[in-house]
């Protein structure tokens, strides 16, 4: 094949691949909305690029240059196409109890960092705040967190090892840039009465928060078993 | 005569091959969906994390590449001549400081800054500014700043990566580029030899035609290594647990080490790293801005990019370079802070 042809077919694909990102709403799923807009500009760039290779392409043929691909660029241009294989081969993935397990390393990532929103009185409730609160009554009173607080968590179970027992965590990651930096947040739920759930099922438990030793843990009134999100982080 | 070199195929592949590779490709894909891999966890967290870093940094590669092209074409040799005969002195801290005004991440100033030697900047200042680039600028700056003002640390932690990222940069554009460009930059395979590449150089290509085949040929030259650094920085992300290096907080050098080792692997865009080292908060402020420093000079996909641009021992130079400077600033800084 013409080794401009190629080229110009595999920035039209990765194109073609940010626009359908942006546009399915897939791109949550890779990167953070502050970071979305990299996706529309690689969008704007790659179908500028592929223009230019268009243009470049039709010149070529008129003056007789077109040169056939190499071994070597051919393997290149290849290794190129392998992310959009690998979205092609697994369509919808997501971090999950596992990567949790793996992230989550005691003295290593503090559950309470940047993450963790500067206290605004009336904001939801979620995973950081109550992380926070439970490291700090000083942020857990200026964000309204207290015993009896209700709120209305959704995440992904997780069952971490140091975990009480009849209690399962609630997981949900954080991410900024994108999926490479994402951090899970956990809140203890206590499920005493209710069978346990198995990893990686997604719920949306509404409930009050207890202070219990050293945490604020979650005691549900109602859980409910969902899909998961499209768009599965918070931020 | 050279341009009749330059348009004869190198080991053209034959359009039935392509096909038959396109096929078992597209088998392999299948085979593999039957197998089950869409469900495995650990599948899914190589998927998401290569894919995410592959999405956030192929378009500045294509960014550099665009500059790149620009500065060949489009910008005069007189220009580079000019510049070139400035005293070394002079260029050096003024392509250190270049990133301010003109900011680029780390996929994008590495295709710059090959341009600008090639064209004759001295290689010290090109280096200089590839090093600078990525952490001396505004928008990196600034969500530095934000990341670590929750804290009340935003000043701090903004002159910290500044100062110490304009350091390095200086020292090691001065260790590394003296060797002069020819000694430097490595012939990229397939592109500079005769043959390799699109046909830029013919006489009679038009400026527009000589644009999109420099901008193509960098960027496909290097994207073959971003992708090849995100992978393999994905695959460690998913199979290493962080425990690992969780012993290594209490001691300060230990813990500068360690977390220059996850900005190496994690290979994050220096544009919103801050967010992912403010996080760190059980390791102390200076291994914090060790990550910050080190990541954007030397991490996975870098490595490849820089082995894909400059001749082996350069990579090891710069991170000769980078380590130690890195380290000794860290844990400066961390006296000054406390």
């Amino acid at each position: 094949m013409r080794a401009s042809v190629l080229r110009f077919v595999t920035l039209l694909a990765w194109c073609g691949f940010f626009v359908w990102l942006t546009i399915s709403g897939e791109v949550f799923r890779y990167v953070g909305p502050r970071t979305r807009w990299v996706v529309v500009f690689g969008a704007v760039i790659l179908g500028l690029a592929s223009l230019l290779q268009a243009l470049s392409v039709t010149s070529s043929r008129a003056a007789g240059h077109a040169r056939l691909t190499s071994w070597t660029e051919g393997v290149g241009i290849a290794a190129l196409f392998a992310p959009i294989a690998v979205v092609m081969i697994i369509p919808e993935p997501t971090l999950g109890s596992e990567a949790a397990a793996r992230k989550t390393a005691p003295g290593f990532v503090d559950s309470v960092g940047s993450f963790a929103p500067v206290p605004q009185p009336g904001r939801d409730i979620s995973f950081p705040e109550i992380n926070l609160a439970s490291e700090s009554s000083e942020y857990a009173a200026a964000v309204g967190i207290a015993d009896g607080t209700e709120v209305r968590l959704t995440g992904f179970v997780t069952h971490p090892e140091a975990g009480p027992p009849g209690t399962f965590a609630l997981t949900r990651f954080a991410t900024f840039c994108c999926a490479a930096d994402a951090v899970p947040y956990s809140v203890t739920v206590e499920a005493e009465k209710m069978s346990d759930p198995a990893d990686d099922t997604w719920l949306t438990v509404s409930g009050t928060l207890v202070g219990k030793g050293n945490e604020f843990v979650l005691q549900p009134e109602r859980i409910t078993k969902i899909h998961a999100p499209q768009n599965p982080y918070i931020y | 005569m050279a341009a009749t070199e330059a348009l004869a195929p190198r080991r053209p592949a034959a359009v039935g091959l392509w096909t038959l590779t396109t096929a078992g490709a597209v088998a392999a894909g299948i085979v593999l969906r039957m197998l089950g891999i869409a469900e495995d966890p650990t599948a899914q967290s190589f998927a998401i994390v290569f894919t995410a870093i592959v999405v956030e940094a192929l378009p500045f590669v294509l960014l550099g590449a665009f500059v790149a092209a620009v500065l060949e074409v489009y910008v005069p040799e007189r220009a580079f001549a000019g510049l070139g005969r400035l005293p070394v002195g002079l260029q050096l801290p003024a392509a250190a400081l270049g990133g301010f005004v003109f900011p680029v991440c780390e996929c994008g100033s590495v295709p710059v800054a090959r341009r600008l030697i090639a064209k004759g900047v001295n290689p010290s200042a090109g280096v200089a500014f590839m090093v600078a680039a990525p952490i001396f600028n505004p928008v990196v700056l600034g969500s530095t700043w934000v990341a670590y003002e929750a804290r009340g640390l935003g000043m701090e932690m903004l002159l910290g990566r500044g100062t110490l990222g304009l350091l390095l940069a200086l020292l090691v554009g001065w260790g590394v580029g003296g060797d002069g460009a020819g000694r430097l930059l490595k012939m990229r395979f397939g592109i500079d030899d005769p043959g390799g590449g699109d046909s830029c150089c013919s006489p009679h290509a038009s400026k527009s035609h000589a644009f999109a085949a420099h901008l193509t040929n960098d960027f496909f030259y290097m994207g073959r290594f971003l992708i090849l650094g995100a992978a393999l920085a994905a695959v460690i992300q998913t199979v290493v647990p962080q425990a690992i290096l969780g012993s290594a907080v209490s001691v300060p050098l230990i813990a500068v080490l360690a977390l220059m080792a996850v900005a190496f692997v994690s290979s994050l865009c220096s544009e919103a790293d801050a967010f992912v080292a403010v996080s760190f908060t059980s390791f102390p402020l200076g291994s914090q801005l060790a990550f910050l420093v080190f990541g954007p000079v030397l991490d996975l996909k870098l490595f490849f990019l820089y082995n894909a641009t400059f001749r082996r021992k350069v990579v090891g130079s710069i991170a000769a370079a980078a380590i130690p400077v890195t380290v000794a600033g860290a844990l400066w800084f961390e006296v000054l802070v406390k």
